[in-house]
């Protein structure tokens, strides 16, 4: 059964929309990841989950009820924060404790379950010290303690890693995920870092201005964006777009750069008819960094030439980034990649590789590139 | 730097120091040297007097009842009105409700209302009330009068309270009351010494209220002070009337000692974040 349903939920305050009717089902043990640019609405969303405000429009339900009007605590949810919010007089052990101190649960059941929940998150020797003696990443495993220690229906994080840094983010990252896979409760959870996304979701929600962009996998989102926007928020380093015409050539289509005279003749087979209507038309070409192989000047796959302007070694991978037909375009290379700054190479495309994009709307046009 | 520092300290420490010379001293040498000089004879009467004996009006009580009243007139008005400051602000500051921004614009107003002014109505009220000339009639006025005061220090203090805190722990299952017991009082202590300080300062130094609103058997500190220094009969008794003043503001000066450490934490909280 589904833990969490969103039928038509939208909220306003006053005559501002931050977030339009949407709709969303959340089965048994899933985890979705709502991500997007602040102001997106995620936040806005969780809290209306929460309780914390009443959706302007819609309903909401908690295990097939309607939890119009229901407290936040009698939800079945529990909750992380961004700045974790722990209470800071109590010590650890009765921060955990709070919510079933109040639940009028016995002594024994209570500090039995906050011992559980502190072996759980390696808290167990902090458990007298205050908040204000925990570093960051101690103080976010205590909010997740917190929430744990109420066996809870629905976790809701609300961007949980925000405030740790890089290393300690990635750490906490791998925390979670390992815990939602032993414990496998529903979890809705919010960030603005797609990384985040990426790793940790069954489901990813892109959002911008109070519309889900796409709901899909990660995968889906990462190889098929459902708009330019998804496009580029999702994926580091950034999708290149690059403004191109599509041209209907015979047995299929060919691709040009808008900037640059240079015809790239790609079999685009897989685009649907009816995103061209006069033979040819203006797309955003978009082309995943890794998307993009370096060849010879010479080599007879390669598609365009470029000259190499900068180079980003990261270790791993090595970024070249080259100005083709007036954009940055960002390259993944291998590491043992020996090119120089100021050569000029060529670039080849793999067919399935591109996405097209509306320039207007922004729109993917039905092409099915990645199948 | 700190010479001047020392130098300013020292022109306003200038009035308790003669005070306090002074208070020690018979009378007749106060009215033959100079009220800078230390005492050649150093006596403790005229605090005795000041105490338990001097003429207050027609009786010769000392000051000693109209201290006892003004405690009674100012512990409970300040724990009230502290109270009622905490949930008016957390009311304020962390749930919203229709004219909610009035109500506050209000409250605030209140706080520039000259105590002149609310003279006649507030008579009037304690009139109608059955509480006029008794010290719950007066502790209820400057209930009232120092709302406006309290409920400003301890909003403005919640509203730099994380709007996180409140939210988990509804989702702990804390409600109202137990939010703000639980939650918010433990972590307000440098806010309630400043209502505290604000307030015992202001009762237990205020005439003009006292002065209106009380009868002889509730008359607290300051009116009495005044009936003493201005009894009319025989020689102006210096040293018991220096005697009586220090003893009329050391409360005020032990309050400030004692929570003057919280007081300033308090005050810089609403500016500084963290």
């Amino acid at each position: 059964m589904a833990v969490l349903e969103l039928h038509g939920v939208g909220k306003s305050f006053g005559a501002t929309e931050v977030l339009r009717r949407l709709d969303l089902t959340l089965a048994q043990g899933e985890l979705l990841v709502l991500v997007g640019p602040s102001g997106c609405g995620k936040s806005t969303l969780l809290n209306l989950i929460a309780g914390f405000e009443p959706p302007t429009t819609g309903t909401i339900l908690i295990d097939g009820q309607d939890v119009r009007g229901v407290e936040p605590s009698r939800r079945n949810i529990a909750m992380v924060f961004q700045s974790y919010a722990l209470y800071p007089h109590l010590t650890v052990a009765d921060n955990l404790a709070f919510a079933l101190r109040l639940a009028g649960v016995g002594r024994a059941a209570r500090e039995r379950a906050v011992a559980e929940a502190a072996a759980l998150l390696q808290i167990t020797d902090l458990l007298h010290r205050k908040p204000a003696a925990l570093s960051g990443g101690q103080r976010q495993r205590v909010a997740m303690g917190r929430a744990l220690v109420r066996r809870p229906r629905l976790f809701l994080f609300d961007e949980p890693l925000s405030n740790l840094d890089a290393r300690l983010r990635v750490e906490m990252r791998t925390l979670i995920k390992r815990l939602h896979q032993e414990l496998g409760t529903t979890t809705v959870y919010v960030t603005h870092d797609q990384v985040e996304a990426m790793t940790l979701a069954d489901r990813v929600a892109v959002m911008r201005a109070g519309v889900v962009q796409q709901l899909a996998t990660p995968e889906e989102i990462y190889h098929r964006p459902a708009t330019r926007f998804v496009a580029e928020f999702i994926g580091a380093p950034a999708m290149n777009l690059l403004p191109a015409r599509l041209v209907a050539v015979a047995g299929g289509w060919s691709l040009v750069l808008a900037n640059n005279d240079e015809l790239v003749r790609l079999p685009l087979a897989k685009v649907a008819p009816e995103a061209i209507t006069d033979g040819e038309r203006d797309v955003l070409l978009g082309l995943r960094p890794e998307a993009i192989r370096v060849v010879d000047v010479t080599d007879p796959e390669r598609h365009f030439c470029g000259r190499i302007d900068l180079i980003e070694p990261t270790g791993a991978d090595t970024y070249l980034i080259s100005r083709v037909a007036g954009t940055d375009l960002t390259i993944r290379a291998p590491a043992s990649c020996r090119i120089a700054a100021g050569v000029t190479v060529g670039f080849a495309i793999d067919a399935a590789a591109p996405h097209l994009f509306d320039p207007g709307t922004g729109a993917r046009l039905t092409y099915r590139g990645g199948e | 730097m700190h010479a001047a520092l020392l130098l300013a300290a020292a022109w306003y420490l200038l009035p308790l120091i003669v005070l306090l010379l002074n208070s020690l001293k018979p009378l007749d040498e106060i009215q033959a040297g100079s009220v800078l000089a230390l005492p050649r004879e150093w006596t403790l009467a005229a605090w005795r007097a000041a105490w338990s004996s001097a003429q207050i009006g027609v009786e010769p009580t000392g000051l000693s009842p109209y201290f006892v009243n003004s405690l009674a007139m100012t512990l409970p008005a300040v724990a009230f009105s502290t109270a009622l400051g905490a949930v008016n602000g957390y009311v304020l500051s962390h749930w919203r409700f229709r004219g909610d921004g009035i109500v506050f614009a209000l409250i605030l107003f209140s706080c520039f209302i000259p105590f002149q002014i609310v003279l006649i109505p507030a008579a009037r009220v304690l009139g109608l009330l059955g509480l006029a000339g008794t010290m719950a009639g007066l502790v209820l006025v400057h209930v009232v009068y120092g709302i406006g005061f309290t409920t400003l220090f301890f909003r403005n203090y919640y509203v730099t309270f994380p709007r996180e805190l409140i939210h988990a722990a509804r989702i702990d299952g804390a409600g109202f009351g137990t939010i703000l017991t639980r939650i918010l009082l433990p972590n307000s202590l440098p806010i309630i010494a400043v209502s505290v300080i604000w307030q015992f300062t202001n009762v237990w130094n205020d005439f003009l209220f006292g002065a209106s609103f009380s009868d002889v058997d509730s008359q607290p500190m300051t009116v009495a002070l005044n009936n003493l220094v201005n009894s009319s009969t025989g020689a102006k008794e210096y040293n018991v009337h220096f005697a009586g003043a220090i003893l009329a503001g050391l409360p005020t000066l032990i309050v400030y000692v004692l929570a003057g450490r919280h007081f300033v934490r308090g005050l810089l909280a609403g500016a500084v974040k963290g």
